[in-house]
């Protein structure tokens, strides 16, 4: 009798323990929007590599709550700091935000270093985190997230790979994932938001990374 | 007589032509103060009865000028250098951003917002606009921001 009780208390307890645990799994936001895309199953990100503009190594996994990821690169005229506007807007002004952190993943380690993305990024919000990586990192964490990326001469509309000696003198374009990645807590990338990127969209989506 | 008939004429001819072509709401987004890369935005007005074309712009503020045109494809941002821009008989185009506008490289010194950019417009007939471009801090969203 006594060994069937205690039995019953163990399966209970781990019954009782998974289901929590299932509980805590982030949801999916209960959201819909044109260009908002929630992925089910999700891929978790790989961080491998990556650092943020202090030098330390990132983590994807932020116990703290959702992380809303952009990927672009500090030469960028038009596209990068009209969304990064945008974001730091949102930021300022939206009230009683669920907590979440904005990341700026640089996909052109070839010009931006840490120090380049802290500089530049403080001028947007203080707390927006630069990440950069190794290319093999970047094409790794971009491959998983469906964040595509490559360069391009501006003058023959070439593409290549990894720019040369001659590509840095002149200059290149980078054409990069124009989406919002959304992270949740456990580092899974869980959606995508698509452009127009504005303040409304951008806040209604934030609002709801409970 | 004929000869300053000819120089009327010309005058006419030359003064005609420049007020067909205005420019307006000329701007320049503020950057970081390391950005390599700002970006003009303006509108275009030909209110003449022949297309212009924009071949290329200069700035005593910038290392280079060049146009280039933002496009969103399957999801990718891309940009597209453009040679020339033509803007047709009694028409507009506006440099917004997300769409066109003049990338300028490398200023020369920061510039900040209420500074303001001097561009040269350059047209395919030899042609220049003068056009002066505030610099201003914009929270973007893509044109929803005047």
């Amino acid at each position: 009798m006594k060994k069937t009780a205690v039995w019953l208390v163990a399966v209970l307890a781990v019954a009782g323990g998974a289901i929590m645990l299932w509980g805590l799994r982030p949801a999916t936001p209960d959201l819909q929007m044109p260009g908002l895309q929630w992925f089910d199953p999700a891929p978790r990100l790989p961080a491998d590599g990556l650092e943020d503009s202090e030098g330390r190594p990132f983590r994807w996994d932020w116990s703290q709550g959702w992380t809303v990821a952009f990927f672009g690169y500090t030469h960028c005229p038009d596209f990068c700091p009209d969304t990064l506007a945008v974001l730091a807007r949102v930021e300022s002004q939206l009230q009683d935000a669920p907590p979440h952190r904005v990341v700026f993943v640089s996909v052109d380690p070839y010009r931006d270093t840490p120090e380049v993305m802290r500089e530049y990024l403080a001028y947007f919000d203080e707390r927006f985190i630069g990440v950069t990586g190794s290319p093999e990192a970047l094409q790794a964490v971009t491959a998983e997230a469906g964040a595509f990326y490559d360069y391009e001469d501006p003058d023959s509309g070439e593409a290549f790979r990894v720019p040369d000696a001659k590509a840095l003198e002149k200059g290149y374009v980078v054409n990069h994932f124009g989406a919002l990645v959304l992270v949740d807590p456990d580092g899974v990338m869980r959606g995508h938001l698509y452009p127009p990127l504005n303040v409304e969209r951008v806040s209604r989506l934030i609002r709801a990374l409970q | 007589m004929k000869y300053w008939l000819g120089i009327v004429l010309a005058g006419f001819m030359a003064s005609s032509w420049a007020a067909q072509v205005e420019v307006v709401d000329a701007w320049v987004r503020e950057a970081p103060p390391n950005a390599p890369m700002m970006a003009g935005y303006l509108t275009l007005r030909n209110a003449g009865r022949e297309a212009i074309v924009l071949v290329g712009a200069k700035s005593p503020q910038f290392k280079k000028v060049e146009i280039h045109r933002s496009r969103i494809e399957n999801g990718m941002a891309r940009m597209e250098k453009q040679e020339k821009v033509e803007v047709p008989a009694g028409g507009e185009i506006r440099f917004d951003p997300g769409g066109y506008h003049l990338m300028l490289m490398h200023p020369l010194k920061r510039l900040r917002a209420g500074d303001r950019v001097r561009l040269e417009l350059i047209l395919d007939g030899g042609e220049r606009l003068e056009v002066v471009a505030p610099v201003r801090r914009d929270h973007g969203g893509m044109g929803h921001h005047h």
